[in-house]
């Protein structure tokens, strides 16, 4: 499938306000793109497999798709007291163990969002009524929570896999 | 810290798949997985803070968003094509030599995320692949393939009588009817496989499918997912991702073999009395017909009747005499002459417990004029796991009636 892009027109006008928004005077200091892939295994010339990623092409029940969000800092100040947080998209169910991110805190949602915690902290009530641990299909969302300042002009990268429903 | 806990609303655009079953009672199987033409989107949201003071958090966009809520990254699941056939209840159909329309049943289940439909071709294999440990040999010849419409797993006649499937849910099963016909020559033993295809095609138009050979398109694509099978019929050695699944089944000839002997032994003389008696006039004759059926084959055999003529030079013995002397060598007083025996202990037999009037009633013997008439129906009646006139196989039933000698 082709990503869907609707790039919003609206920078130029947004560019004005920051003019006039002292208090505010970081806007645009961030990029963030988020991008959906797949990974497809390709045989080289030599023979050798490798794999791919691609944009979310033939996506089908149980394709696993990669999510992977790029945050970059684009003014000449550090950013500090970043937190992403990451929805674990509709039809779809959160791969364990692979969120990624490098110093980054990650933390996980079983309640759509409302608190967070470490993996081994999450639990749900099971069928039964009774407590049991989560499973990585009950997480809702994905917190990633960045130790420290990312310096001007440098760039992070977060993300996590799913399986499709 | 400030921190946005909120996550951006997903957006889900649900692409009811047209799941009506027109005219089909299925089953579902398991959870139904994500429809084709489902938008499955996401936006990562961030905060943020420069030189100590907190930031409007923003969104992402697929290609790189610097303020506001951002532009959700998404993509459309595509159709998987994936299916399965197969044989429904894990055993042969016993049939007879010449039965026709016999019935074999396969069960076809869209296990895609698209209603289907499915077109059917039942074939009499080709080769002789095994199924259920016994070789194929012997050739059925396939009749029709009918479609369960009731949803009672049970070829109906009047009621299942569409050869395709023409809409199948995500996750649905339907079963599917075989009908062939079993040669007249088969012989005990012998086997027919069969096979049913099922070949994957747009719900309800029944048009062809067809993986698109080139680039991802922006609509929902195509994608073939069924597995290959392992099958060594030909026509059966279908491959991975062609749409179509495939199982076999097999009728196998079960027939009985009946076997019919008549004994006649002299009872008594009117000299010797039972004592090495003679074949002299008014000597009593006893008469013993065995019906067996052999065992091995497990077929039922169900009896009509036996009949016997008597010759002119002999008379029945209306009272079924057992003689101890040259006196009691007479015709007996009663008018039971005819004593079925079963090799079944216990089995319910015509008349009392077994012992049948001469006169037309419902015990099961008759005799008119010098010929006499054994009905199993009634001799051997229904009741105790039997229907009426069953001879299973391993069992025999021994009549015995005696004639004096004119």
């Amino acid at each position: 499938m082709r990503i869907s892009n609707f790039l919003l027109t609206t920078s130029l006008l947004m560019g004005l306000s920051s003019l006039s928004m002292v208090a505010q005077a970081a806007d645009n200091a961030i990029s963030l793109t988020s991008r959906a892939q797949l990974e497809v295994e390709v045989v080289g010339k030599d023979g050798k497999k490798t794999l791919q990623r691609t944009p979310v092409e033939k996506a089908v029940p149980a394709s696993e798709v990669i999510y992977t969000t790029t945050f970059q800092n684009r003014i000449d100040k550090p950013v500090g007291h970043i937190v992403i947080n990451n929805p674990i998209p509709n039809n779809s169910e959160y791969q364990a163990d692979s969120a990624f991110g490098k110093d980054c805190e990650i933390l996980f949602s079983v309640d759509g969002g409302k608190s967070f915690a470490a993996v081994a902290q999450l639990k749900v009530k099971g069928d039964d009524g009774k407590e049991r641990m989560a499973l990585p299909g009950d997480y809702t969302h994905i917190r990633w929570i960045y130790l420290g300042q990312l310096m001007a002009g440098q760039s992070g990268e977060v993300g996590f896999r799913t399986a499709i429903k | 810290m400030k921190q946005n806990h909120s996550g951006k609303p997903n957006m889900r655009i649900a692409l009811l798949a047209s799941a009506a079953l027109l005219g089909l009672v299925s089953h579902n199987v398991w959870a139904v997985v994500t429809p084709s033409g489902t938008v499955i989107s996401n936006i990562a949201t961030m905060n943020y803070s420069v030189g100590g003071v907190a930031q409007t958090p923003i969104g992402s966009s697929p290609t790189g968003n610097t303020s506001g809520a951002g532009t959700a990254t998404a993509f459309v699941v595509d159709n998987k094509v994936n299916l399965t056939v197969a044989e429904s209840n894990s055993t042969v159909t016993s049939v007879s030599p010449g039965a026709t329309n016999q019935v074999t049943t396969f069960t076809v289940t869209n296990t895609g995320n698209t209603a289907q439909g499915y077109t059917l071709v039942g074939a009499n294999a080709i080769g002789a692949p095994t199924v259920f440990t016994v070789a194929d040999d012997l050739d059925a010849t396939v009749s029709a393939v009918f479609v369960d419409a009731n949803g009672n797993s049970t070829y109906d006649e009047a009621t299942d009588t569409l050869s395709a499937i023409s809409s199948l849910a995500p996750g649905a099963s339907v079963s599917v009817f075989v009908l062939a016909t079993i040669p007249a020559a088969a012989t005990n033993g012998q086997q027919a496989v069969v096979t049913l295809s099922a070949t994957t095609k747009t719900a309800v138009t029944m048009a062809a499918v067809a993986e698109p050979g080139g680039a991802n398109t922006a609509s929902v694509d195509i994608v073939f997912a069924d597995s290959a099978n392992a099958l060594t019929d030909p026509l059966a050695a279908n491959t991975a991702r062609d749409a179509i699944g495939i199982a076999q089944d097999a009728y196998r000839v079960v027939s009985s073999v009946l076997s019919v002997t008549k004994t006649g032994t002299v009872l008594c003389d009117p000299l010797n009395g039972i004592t090495t008696p003679k074949n002299i006039p008014g000597a009593i004759v006893q008469y013993t017909v065995l019906v067996s059926n052999a065992a091995g084959t497990g077929a039922s055999a169900t009896l009509t009747t036996v009949t016997d003529t008597l010759a002119a030079t002999v008379t029945h013995d209306p009272g079924l005499r057992v003689p101890t002397d040259a006196a009691s060598c007479i015709a007996g007083t009663s008018s039971s002459g005819f004593k079925i025996v079963s090799s079944v202990v216990g089995r319910t037999l015509g008349g009392a417990a077994g012992v049948m009037t001469n006169i037309a009633d419902a015990d099961g013997a008759t005799i008119v004029g010098q010929g006499l008439t054994v009905t199993f129906a009634t001799a051997l009646p229904a009741g105790g796991g039997y229907t009426a006139g069953e001879l299973k196989s391993g069992e025999s039933a021994t009549i015995t009636y005696n004639v004096i000698i004119n």
